[in-house]
């Protein structure tokens, strides 16, 4: 079992913000915005000496814990961690030209020497307002997307492209990615459209935040569609992520898992833009309606964790887990240690898992 | 007078940088060689901040090896790390052809990253980089200008706002991070036509000129200063921003050795301005005629101060952002040891005697 660390926690002051989505700059402090950062290179060191597999970046807009460039943010950190990969879970597809995260990726294989793993990702219904996107079409979009991107990776002459959703006349960049022909890449939902679309690619699928009981269904039409598609994955190409709460008294982890419910996050909108996604999505993703759900998956003592770990493997095949340290109004120094605490008593037992 | 290394990360290989025509067919891409190019290019920012250089830069190009930053932002994070005490100048993002919200995100991450000491040049870009995302050439005029002002307001506005342009329409903004910089960090618009110039007065921008011969560069600098006297303020020299290639050498004979060789190469950049190989009909000679491509500033470390001196006594141009011709860590060892400590004086103010009256009383 690899285990990767999730870098959140761009910003973070001792009290905590509470707010709405988007979250005014007003809030912004700068003396604090500078400290936080510095701190998130720190964490990403510290899990590189602890032995983590991976450090990954995420992004999201307008809030406080993730930042909005995951690429710049792991071309930062790439300079200083010498050996985990440099995961990128991942570019938001439907904020994002496609060319130039094909651009932005390549350039960070070649900045970590080869350390690059992909996440294709869709994003969350409020970031469709970031940018403004129409959300009906961001499937279709997202997964146009990733067409593209694969497709500027491995053609060797210029090429023009002319889809429903992206038209470029010459495409040819440069640099390109150090790994052959392109670096290990997720698709990263939870979805059967994105189940297929992996399965069809033979690329890997990574699911967030789901119960492990969920687990199984997904990932069994997965494999359904993998052998369709004449492959099987192995436990190398499932990836989970989830919030972690470790401490060394089950009673001190649940205190830290309470503060994971998702109505004490940023992402509960504001009213206007809170009804406007909850009518554009019937499907019910819209994740500020997900009300008292909590995102720690990974909650007790080192001794339940390493079980819940496996857990995870038995239910799902899951080889990878993402694990998020970081819980709102946390502190850098708590982090810090939960993570030592974790290298020292989670990790060294779940290699053989 | 302030220096700036331009950083150009080039992929060290003769074949790639000679193929004529833009864009570059990837098949010439060798990871080994990109590899090495990106270390090489990360230890000349290292080695120029060693030295003294007050930036170093970078900027946006795509689908070519001359110079492999695709995104400035993102090789500038890497730089943030590695460069502790210059200042990051990103010059620039090609604001015509990008979502200008994602540059206002990138810049204040970057503000951060180098714990406040970002500089930004917004960029409008030459012909063949518009075709790389498809941009309307016709249209890169005013998309640069609405971009300019929409990114400021980004960076500044304390409240999520909403933004209906002609070019760019967003419901709702509220970029998060914020920059260190307060209002926001220096800014540079490019100003390489007097159109250009009077945006940049109107806004409170510094004017940033490439390549143009000192008279061009006087005219506009002037011109400038006018415009911006009309709008009520005065830039100081550190707001006229000059980018340039420069080629130094030990002695004359070896300069005139890098300057054979770079005019050698120039055919590499003029066939990147005039965009062969697509459907754009080359600009009229009068634009690749205004500098691109010449070495402005070439010699032995004496003759470059000279050089310098009489440009800066043309065109009062404070920060120069140097691209060295010919092996870049000689020349940034050799321009920062001899040049750089002998540059630092010109324009610098004499203090008048009330001045220094008032600095010894209180």
């Amino acid at each position: 079992m690899k285990a990767s660390f999730f870098q959140r926690g761009g910003y973070s002051t001792p009290q905590g913000i509470r707010s709405n989505w988007p979250v005014s700059p007003a809030l912004y402090e700068p003396a604090y915005g500078r400290e936080s950062l510095h701190h998130a290179i720190e964490q990403c060191e510290l899990a590189d000496q602890l032995g983590f597999d991976w450090v990954s970046f995420s992004e999201h807009h307008y809030m406080t814990t993730v930042a909005p460039n995951p690429a710049l943010a792991a071309a930062a950190v790439a300079t200083r961690v010498r050996r985990a990969k440099i995961a990128l879970l991942g570019h938001n597809l439907v904020l994002n030209n496609p060319i130039k995260v094909a651009e932005d990726l390549a350039t960070l294989d070649t900045l970590s020497d080869g350390r690059l793993v992909v996440g294709f990702l869709r994003g969350t219904p409020n970031e469709f307002q970031v940018y403004t996107v129409n959300p009906a079409e961001s499937r279709d979009l997202a997964l146009e997307s990733v067409e593209l991107i694969l497709r500027a990776w491995t053609e060797r002459v210029p090429f023009s492209w002319e889809g429903r959703h992206y038209q470029y006349r010459t495409v040819a960049v440069w640099p390109r990615p150090v790994q052959q022909p392109y670096p290990r890449c997720y698709v990263l939902g939870g979805s059967k459209e994105t189940a297929e679309f992996a399965a069809r690619r033979h690329l890997g699928l990574g699911v967030a935040y789901v119960p492990f009981s969920l687990l199984p269904t997904t990932i069994h039409y997965y494999r359904e569609r993998c052998t369709e598609a004449g492959w099987h994955p192995t436990p190398d190409d499932i990836l989970y992520r989830g919030a972690i709460c470790v401490a060394r008294s089950e009673e001190e982890a649940q205190q830290i898992a309470a503060r994971c419910v998702f109505k004490n996050l940023n992402v509960i909108m504001r009213g206007s833009i809170n009804e406007a996604v909850a009518q554009l999505d019937p499907s019910g993703m819209n994740i500020a309606k997900m009300g008292e759900a909590s995102m720690a998956r990974f909650v007790g003592t080192p001794d339940m964790i390493v079980r819940q770990i496996a857990d995870c493997k038995a239910q799902g095949g899951v080889g990878v887990i993402d694990f998020g340290f970081h819980v709102p109004g946390m502190a850098h120094n708590e982090v810090m240690s939960r993570m030592e605490l974790f290298g020292a008593e989670v990790l060294p037992k779940i290699r053989d898992i | 007078m302030q220096a700036s290394f331009f950083c150009t990360n080039g992929y060290n290989s003769r074949e790639a940088l000679g193929h004529p025509g833009w864009p570059t067919p990837p098949a010439l891409y060798q990871s080994k060689i990109g590899l090495q190019s990106l270390n090489v290019a990360l230890e000349q920012a290292k080695l120029a901040d060693e030295l003294g250089f007050d930036w170093v830069s970078c900027s946006e190009h795509h689908y070519t090896p001359l110079l492999q930053t695709p995104n400035a932002a993102v090789f500038a994070g890497a730089l943030s790390q590695v460069v502790r005490k210059a200042k990051i100048a990103v010059l620039g993002p090609l604001v015509s052809m990008n979502n200008p919200v994602r540059i206002a995100e990138e810049l204040a991450m970057l503000d951060q990253l180098s714990s406040g000491r970002l500089v930004v040049l917004f960029l409008r870009g030459t012909p063949n980089e518009f075709l790389a995302y498809d941009t309307n050439p016709d249209e890169t005029r005013s998309r640069t200008q609405e971009a300019s002002i929409l990114i400021i307001r980004a960076l500044t506005e304390p409240q999520p706002f909403g933004w209906e342009g002609r070019h760019y329409r967003f419901r709702t903004v509220s970029v998060w991070p914020g920059p260190i910089q307060r209002p926001h960090p220096p800014m540079y618009y490019s100003g390489n036509s007097f159109e250009s110039a009077t945006f940049a007065a109107a806004h409170r921008l510094g004017l940033g000129v490439s390549f143009y011969p000192p008279h061009r560069v006087a005219q506009l600098v002037g011109y400038y200063k006018q415009e911006c006297a009309k709008h009520g303020w005065e830039p100081s020299p550190d707001q006229l921003l000059y980018r340039c290639f420069a080629a130094v050498g030990e002695d004359d004979r070896e300069a005139d050795a890098l300057k054979a060789a770079f005019l050698g190469m120039r055919s590499a950049v003029e066939s990147l301005m005039q965009g062969r190989g697509a459907a754009l009909p080359p600009p009229p000679q009068s634009q690749v005629g205004l500098g691109l491509g010449e070495l402005r500033f070439c010699g032995n470390p004496y003759t470059l101060v000279k050089q310098v001196t009489d440009f800066h006594e043309a065109t009062g141009v404070g920060v120069i952002d140097f691209g060295f011709a010919g092996e870049p860590m000689k020349s940034i060892r050799l321009f920062g040891t001899e040049v750089l400590p002998r540059i630092r004086r010109i324009g610098a103010r004499v203090s008048q005697p009330s001045e220094l009256a008032a600095a010894a009383a209180g």
